[in-house]
């Protein structure tokens, strides 16, 4: 929607000069907007519509945007960390079971350092810096491989 | 006629079983065969196991020169 400056109109809100111009009418400053938007997200009603959202095709490419955007890669990771070490302190049992969810996750999606795991297990000889991409990649085709003969076993257990 | 394969050193032999582990998880893939899902694997822990011998000699022979489980065996 567009926007539009009025150098002599001052927000009693925020002190800018931007207003949100929508059907002819001057609504209000994009800051104000924000935050009753964020307010409305945080109730019942704006949870169940994000959540139905992002299943959606728009929501998931609106999603994706967000992500790969570079100028709020680093602060989000800021905010990740922080939020981290406050939840240490303040919810130990909730992180706990973030970390669990987590780890499920990555053991699904077999990351490199469940591989490396893996591989280093059977020998105390190996430490995770010495596995190459090669090893990783072999073990993982192993892993995977194992997934779908235990799956189809599964499927096929008449046979 | 069966085809055979030359192997000069322990690099070959990981690339020649890597690559028999690839044709035979793709025979799988299409035949849905169990026995042929089974080599696959058999190829794919003979290149990991060379790959990790490989590993272990090179920490061997290179620096510092040894690894502590087969230092701290008592005799």
């Amino acid at each position: 929607m567009p926007t539009i400056d009025i150098p002599d109109k001052i927000c009693p809100h925020c002190g800018g000069t931007k207003w949100y111009f929508h059907g002819g009418y001057i609504r209000t400053c994009f800051i104000k907007l924000s935050e009753r938007r964020k307010a409305w997200r945080a109730t019942d009603n704006g949870k169940t519509f994000m959540s139905s959202y992002h299943k959606t095709e728009a929501g998931k490419k609106h999603k994706e945007k967000y992500l790969n955007k570079k100028s709020t890669i680093k602060l989000r990771a800021e905010l990740a960390m922080k939020k981290y070490y406050r939840d240490k302190a303040n919810n130990p049992d909730k992180l706990r079971e973030y970390k669990k969810a987590n780890a499920a996750k990555s053991i699904l999606k077999l990351t490199d350092s469940v591989i490396k795991r893996y591989i280093a297990r059977d020998y105390s000889g190996i430490s995770y810096s010495d596995v190459s991409q090669e090893l990783i990649q072999l073990k993982r085709k192993q892993v995977l491989l194992t997934r779908k003969i235990k799956d189809y076993g599964k499927n096929n257990q008449n046979c | 006629m069966a085809k055979t394969i030359k192997t000069v050193n322990v690099t070959d032999v990981i690339n020649v079983t890597r690559d028999m582990g690839d044709t035979l998880n793709n025979m799988f893939q299409t035949t849905k065969d169990l026995k042929v899902a089974h080599q696959s694997l058999d190829a794919y822990r003979t290149a990991i196991s060379g790959a990790k011998a490989q590993l272990i000699y090179k920490k061997l022979t290179g620096s510092p020169g040894k690894i502590n489980f087969f230092e701290s065996q008592n005799p």
